[in-house]
């Protein structure tokens, strides 16, 4: 885990120079002086995080020298990444198609993309488990809790 | 107060509206609180105009039943799938959803049901009994005790990042960042909002929530699906001995009278309650008890908690009209509408009201328990639907709990940006609740410690001037440094 975690460190600490950084762009109210100004909580949030990261990357240097090259752990077994970016792009190409053709069409597209992504067979589940999924929220949210989800801009 | 109580119950027996809408109203509560994106606030906000031609007393036991349902339903998603339904169930995660991992998916819904059930109980007792007491003494906080109350419920952190204390404060630190977008409250000058309005509010809580904890897990349930070998899991619907309940009696008590005082506190609501509990019941633990991989008492001490602050925000509703929360906000509304006065006068003009409120706070708790524990067979069936099935239903949810909050397609993106972020913490070991915590006390802590700044000119002073902050403040150093010390010994006992 040493090598991990002062990847893990790094992680952190280019982000806290981002943070720093767009900080240097926020408004600072004539209050600054008595209410320690808009800017100044998120820099010293950053400073800590570099202090914190550095103490990681200290308490972790040795393990992650003496880590040999074969017990080295791996965060992503083969295929692993290649199935969870086609999981997430499913949910982003819904969420970008219930714009455009509202909450229906859209989430009944990406259960049953999920379904043949997991190699569903059923002809049964592939047919009406979106149909039901997507009707019954839809159903409940829409008509029983009064929340108005989207209807799509090309046929709205 | 059993006088008052008693005569609270003649009229909600007597009266079958009362009692078919606290009926109603607590299942349509479990049921709202379990879907992940609908808090109790909404649903009771959903449900005040349909009480308009209502009786008073009607419609506070539809209100009030909702309001204590919807609390107790977000811990059932959060033990099953290890997605909170509501916020104040988040940190019923740590524990519930590892045990029903283990095959116990029944006796952390029991223990749910039961925790929550008397949690809320004890806070109306308390309601009815000391609530002028406890009102006058949540109003002596103000921004220095807030402040020291949200750098106390921070101090929890250290404490629940068990495995590597640095990359639980990490997270924390992360969190308080991502805190700071939007609007600063004191300034009303924007931060890190990179020209979206959508952020000026700051990344909204249940789109983030929901991408840290549901996203994660439906990554990690896609990745098994495609292992070959896999067996379903043996689930198992037992309820809890008499040895386990117990067990777990003391720390449902302690909790839930800590929520009702952080209930009864106006701004802190179930989620920094339960956390709180989580923390002081794992700070309590015996040698044997392991937090954080199923324990019970981890389990009791959030729900117990969080839905004690039912009848804690009560307290200084009832007692000096001033909302605790957001949903007893939504009440102060419905009472107003109703031409009702809140405040010292309500308990002697509108006794008999006051009387129902409290017999229907105390059934609904009753009620909740009894259909809570009767639903745990059906509750537990999910655990045994196909993940090819699951997953999208959860996503489905997701998708839809996300875009509700605020009906904005952007909060979507953000639970799936969320959820990369929470699906890689899990890959490299880094807890994601901190983010939670931080996310839900940072904004208190960072506006209450620049307001105590103007209030004292600039000065410190109040850290060390004003009686409770001194106490919030110790017990928080108390915790961090005996976590650190508890680590140390444990990692030197790991080492012999």
């Amino acid at each position: 885990m040493g090598r991990i975690n002062i990847v893990v460190a790094i992680v952190f600490i280019l982000f806290a120079v981002l943070v720093l950084f767009l900080s240097e762009g926020i408004p600072v109210s004539q209050s600054a002086p008595l209410t320690l100004g808009t800017p100044l909580f998120p820099r010293m949030l950053s400073y800590g995080i570099l202090i914190l990261s550095a103490v990681l990357i200290f308490t972790n240097w040795h393990e992650a020298r003496s880590e040999k090259k074969e017990n080295r752990q791996r965060l992503f077994e083969q295929g692993q990444l290649r199935i969870v970016t086609i999981g997430l792009g499913i949910m982003v190409v819904g969420a970008v198609i219930m714009i455009f053709l509202g909450f229906i069409p859209s989430m009944l597209i990406m259960n049953l993309a999920y379904l043949v992504f997991f190699k569903v067979k059923s002809k049964m589940v592939l047919m009406l488990e979106p149909v039901l999924t997507t009707l019954l929220i839809y159903v409940v949210f829409n008509y029983l809790l009064t929340v108005p989800l989207p209807t799509g801009v090309l046929f709205y | 107060m059993f006088t008052n109580l008693l005569q609270g119950f003649i009229s909600v027996f007597t009266n079958p509206a009362v009692f078919f809408f606290m009926l109603f109203g607590v299942v349509a509560g479990i049921i709202i609180g379990a879907l992940p994106g609908l808090t109790s606030t909404m649903a009771m906000a959903v449900l005040l105009p349909v009480t308009f031609g209502m009786p008073p007393d009607v419609s506070f036991a539809l209100l009030l039943s909702v309001f204590c349902g919807a609390i107790y339903g977000g811990s059932i998603t959060a033990i099953l799938i290890n997605t909170p339904g509501t916020p104040s169930a988040a940190a019923t995660t740590f524990d519930g959803y590892p045990l029903a991992m283990k095959g116990h998916a029944g006796k952390a819904l029991a223990t749910a049901t039961i925790a929550s059930s008397v949690g809320g109980l004890i806070s109306v007792i308390l309601l009815s009994t000391i609530s002028p007491v406890l009102a006058r003494m949540a109003l002596k906080f103000a921004a220095p005790e807030y402040f020291a109350l949200a750098v106390f419920g921070l101090s929890i952190i250290a404490s629940i990042s068990t495995r590597n204390l640095v990359k639980g404060l990490l997270a924390g630190f992360f969190g308080l960042i991502i805190a700071t977008i939007g609007l600063d409250p004191i300034s009303a000058l924007p931060r890190f909002t990179f020209g979206r309005t959508e952020l000026l509010g700051g990344v909204a809580f249940i789109p983030l929530m929901v991408g840290l904890f549901a996203i994660p897990q439906c990554l990690m349930e896609m990745e098994s699906i495609f292992k070959q070998g896999e067996k379903p899991k043996d689930v198992k619907s037992e309820l809890l001995t008499w040895k386990e309940i117990r067990h777990i009696t003391p720390t449902i008590i302690k909790s839930s009278l800590l929520g009702a005082f952080i209930g009864a506190v106006p701004g802190a609501g179930g989620d920094i309650a339960a956390f709180t509990a989580y923390n002081e019941a794992k700070r309590f633990a015996k040698k044997g008890e392991q937090f954080g991989a199923g324990e019970l008492k981890g389990i009791a001490a959030p729900e117990s908690a969080n839905n004690a602050t039912t009848g804690g925000a009560m307290i200084p509703l009832l007692s000096l009209a001033v909302p605790g929360d957001s949903n007893t906000a939504v009440l102060l509304g419905g009472l107003i509408i109703m031409g009702l006065q809140p405040g010292p006068l309500l308990f002697s003009k509108q006794a008999e009201l006051v009387n129902t409120i409290f017999a229907t706070m105390f059934l609904a708790n009753i009620f909740m328990g009894i259909i809570g524990l009767l639903g745990i067979r059906f509750f537990i069936k999910t655990l045994n639907i196909p993940k090819q099935i699951i997953v999208p239903i959860v996503l489905t949810l997701s998708v839809v709990g996300s875009y509700s909050m605020n009906n904005s397609v952007f909060d979507v993106f953000v639970t799936v940006a969320f959820g990369v972020i929470g699906y890689l913490m899990l890959k490299v070991d880094v807890i994601a609740s901190p983010i939670v915590l931080a996310i839900i006390l940072g904004p208190m802590a960072e506006n209450n410690f620049r307001r105590a700044l103007v209030m004292f000119d600039g000065s410190l002073s109040f850290l060390w001037t004003r009686p409770i902050t001194i106490g919030f403040l110790t017990v928080a150093i108390f915790t961090i440094v005996s976590t650190i010390l508890k680590q140390q010994i444990f990692k030197r006992g790991v080492s012999r």
